[in-house]
């Protein structure tokens, strides 16, 4: 800010002062940004060797090492690099800037998966390390004796994570688009990088940049505050982002919530955090942790990341007031730009010092690679586990299932790019609408199941795929509507649907993922009802009600190491029978 | 995880570690099969005793201090009083430990289930939530400790209390790697929550529904530092879910074992 000023006195000749200014600031911005990037490359290398035994990992004896796990700090960065990934930092902005008090669900949607981590998280842990499970698909094969039921939970876990994946890798590219670097190099080369450093260090890679974007985030987050306080305030940002949303066009925006947007609120909350205990990143970062304990305690502790979320909303609120626009906005044309995902590089850009927006940049950089090796890690294991060895394998030694495991996690990313570059953006947004809401249709299996095995699995499959077909059949069949109930795209047009669409008679706006969620729980319930009261093929449950509650310190449970250091363990701990 | 020199569970002791939240399986105790406890089939005198000063203080060295791990055939020795998987026959996880037990178990070695010379390995202590073991005298249900055969080891990874895992002979592994249906170990329950106080768990449901409460926040006044209350009711949400998690957590989290170094 001050330095656009002091410019513009002493370059009177430029013809557009505003913009040489903005390329001094951002070749500072980029030499920042370079700077950290490059330091977070040689972090992410060096995981291989971070708190790693020095003798042979293969050794039974290093599994009575203290540290391999994760403790309680590194569990909760690496929970907090997975859970609150670039997307969030660049799409609750933009999200809020838009429609305002809306975007602001992320606080309470990641608050109140704090209490469900700490009650029903354990149980996945201590099940997972009492038979060697990596993911979720295994253990709901494993509680309900059913493997087309860990297919399909599989293939629609797999599916509802590679367009997140993708747009992950869509926020990184948004800084540099930011940043005026044009080309598909940085996004290749980073994903190469993050491919050597998992391949090589496992979930220690991702710990260790998420140490380190944490450090950002801090400074971050103490830019923003003194930026809105020297900017006048929160006060005068309200009031200011009140007005233009009260003559935007958009009904649905305002600094508080309409009407039907309470429910609308409401349902999208109880969705979104649900759905985090079907999507694999938390769930594989939850499983390097040490014992139960680092998870309850993590769990009273991950709330800190929820006021970072507000802040990021907030921020979008804010710089409504102040005139940010997407980088592609052209005022002078009357263009107020298209592409949202630049309004949170371009808040850090106009209104930050520039050093402090290149921190910023490095910032949203990390956090987008962080959950995209972690969510890699867990797509290449649902596909090793519940389908390569499964259905073609089953008797793939450990080193073959983890060179499977490892070549898919680098298909996955370099797919996800590719769709990235080749594809436009707005095909990844719609897949990962749809993905969020077909993520939660695996619950009854995967996030009940950890409670009660009273479900049939037959009745399972048929929730599923019912809910799956539902989901797809509504979301389809929601159109982008423009003032004035212009239709501006037919299908996919966001995952919010009227009651009235549904047959009540109202016209409170509802989140589709939670009705189909609902409509399947209720036909699970039904036909297990049905099944049992014939006694029709009993489940056969392989867990047992102790294994829910085991803790670290007893003989014998898995330490899951190949998951930590991303080698095979010599005897396999999950080579079981 | 183990510590090596002594084959204690726990590194650090029980400080290191925090307290998970535990529950009680019924009628059933400690870290699995306490032959200390009376019951059909426990171990004559004869046998070591030392796994049952183990289990009534917690394990360690100075507990089981000249206790090695039995040779086949002396039978006190504690197989986990598990069960195989309850499998129904044809399904594709009967296979699992079904085919290797029998032949792999060398005779006067101990299997759950089977007659020993000696005292009998004690398959009634099960508790009731598990199905009973198969009956003696063959019928072996299919998982053998892995100590005390030589043959494939089925299962994950279980052995005995308090053996060293260097003395862990190498693992010969038999049919799909990744049926991991074979755990058998016993659950560590030696640390309770005392019952009254898991209705402390109700206290996160506060936490759980006040961001939920939405028509009753959806204001503007009153402001705290400009902000509207629907924005800084929503951040004071996190602050008291912090601090309720973090009070139940601590409420919650059992005795501490006493290790005993």
């Amino acid at each position: 800010m001050g330095s656009i000023a002091g410019l513009r006195a002493a370059e009177p000749l430029l013809a557009e002062p505003v913009l040489a200014a903005t390329l001094a600031d951002k070749r500072t911005a980029g030499a920042m940004f370079g700077v950290l990037l490059v330091t977070m490359v040689a972090l992410a290398l060096f995981a291989t060797r971070w708190r790693r035994p020095s003798t042979n990992m293969n050794n039974l004896e290093e599994w009575g090492v203290g540290g391999r796990a994760f403790g309680n700090w590194v569990t909760w960065f690496l929970i907090g690099g997975a859970a609150y990934t670039a997307y969030t930092v660049v799409a609750l902005p933009a999200y809020a800037w838009g429609n305002g008090a809306m975007a602001f669900y992320a606080v309470p949607f990641a608050l109140i998966t704090t209490p469900l981590v700490f009650l029903v998280s354990t149980r996945f842990w201590s099940v997972s390390h009492a038979h060697g499970f990596v993911t979720m698909a295994e253990f709901a094969r494993a509680r309900f004796g059913s493997r087309p039921l860990a297919l399909l939970v599989a293939l629609t876990i797999i599916a509802a994570t590679l367009p997140y994946l993708a747009l992950q890798l869509i926020a990184f590219e948004a800084v540099f688009r930011v940043l005026g670097v044009d080309g598909e190099w940085p996004l290749i080369a980073a994903l190469a990088v993050i491919s050597i450093a998992t391949f090589r260090g496992g979930l220690r890679a991702p710990a260790l940049l998420s140490i380190a974007k944490d450090v950002l985030l801090v400074w971050l987050v103490l830019s923003a505050v003194l930026v809105v306080a020297m900017s006048g305030g929160w006060g005068k940002a309200f009031d200011a982002a009140d007005l233009r949303f009260a003559n935007d066009q958009n009904p649905a925006s305002g600094v508080l919530l309409s009407g039907p947007g309470q429910w609308a609120y409401l349902t999208l909350i109880v969705g979104s955090a649900l759905s985090i205990f079907a999507y694999p990143h938390t769930a594989t970062a939850l499983l390097a942790a040490k014992d139960r304990a680092t998870i309850r305690r993590n769990s009273a502790a991950l709330p800190v990341y929820c006021l970072v979320l507000g802040l990021m909303a907030l921020l979008g609120i804010f710089a409504v007031g102040q005139n940010v626009f997407p980088v592609d906005a052209d005022l002078a044309h009357g263009n107020p730009g298209t592409d949202y995902n630049t309004i949170a590089p371009m808040i850090f850009n106009d209104k930050f010092p520039a050093w402090s927006a290149g921190i910023a940049y490095a910032t949203i950089a990390v956090a987008a690679l962080i959950p995209a090796a972690i969510m890699s890690i867990g797509v290449a294991n649902l596909f090793t586990r519940s389908i390569y060895m499964e259905y073609f394998r089953p008797r793939a030694t450990a080193a073959e299932e983890a060179r499977v495991s490892r070549w898919t996690s680098l298909f996955v990313k370099f797919a996800a790019a590719g769709v990235v570059l080749l594809l436009s953006p707005q095909f990844s947004v719609d897949l990962q609408t749809i993905g969020g809401i077909i993520v939660l249709q695996v619950l009854p299996a995967v996030f009940f199941g950890l409670m009660t095995g009273w479900f049939h699995r037959w009745s399972l499959i048929v929730g599923l795929v019912t809910g799956l077909a539902w989901s797809i059949y509504l979301l389809y069949h929601t159109p982008v509507l423009g003032p004035g109930g212009v239709v501006l795209r037919e299908h996919f047009g966001g995952s919010m649907i009227s009651l009235r669409r549904l047959g009540f008679d109202s016209d409170v706006q509802v989140y589709i993922g939670l009705v189909t969620l609902l409509a399947n729980l209720a036909i699970v319930v039904l036909v297990t009802a049905v099944l049992k009261l014939f006694h029709v093929s009993p489940n056969l449950d392989h867990t047992r009600p102790e294994d829910y509650v085991v803790d670290a310190d007893v003989e014998g449970i898995h330490r899951l190491d190949d998951l930590l250091d991303g080698v095979p363990q010599q005897t396999g701990a999950h080579a079981l029978r | 995880m183990s510590d090596q020199q002594s084959g204690r569970a726990r590194p650090g002791g029980p400080d290191r570690w925090g307290d998970a939240e535990t529950t009680q399986v019924q009628g059933w105790d400690a870290r699995g099969w306490d032959p200390a406890t009376p019951g059909p089939g426990a171990p004559a005198p004869g046998t070591p005793t030392a796994p049952s000063t183990r289990a009534a203080a917690g394990w360690g060295p100075s507990e089981s201090s000249g206790w090695n791990p039995p040779a086949p055939g002396q039978g006190a020795w504690p197989p986990a009083p598990s069960t195989p998987p309850r499998q129904a026959l044809g399904t594709p996880y009967a296979a699992a430990p079904g085919p290797v037990a029998p032949p792999a178990v060398a005779p006067g070695s101990v299997a759950p289930g089977s007659v020993a010379p000696g005292p009998v390995a004690p398959p009634a202590v099960v508790p009731d939530s598990i199905a009973p073991q198969a009956a003696p005298a063959g019928s072996a249900p299919g998982w053998v400790p892995a100590a005390v055969t030589s043959g494939p080891r089925l299962g994950a990874t279980f052995r005995p209390l308090g053996e060293r895992r260097s003395a862990q002979a190498p693992v010969v592994i038999e049919g799909p790697r990744h049926l991991s249906y074979s755990w058998e170990a016993p659950v560590g329950v030696d640390r309770t929550v005392p019952d009254r106080r898991r209705g402390l768990y109700w206290l996160l449901l506060i936490p759980g529904v006040m961001p939920l409460l939405v028509p009753l926040y959806n204001r503007m006044e009153p402001r705290l530092f400009g902000l509207p209350f629907f924005y800084w009711y929503q951040l004071a949400c996190v602050l008291l879910t912090i601090g309720i998690m973090t009070a139940v957590h601590q409420l919650t989290k059992g005795r501490r074992q006493r290790w005993g170094r």
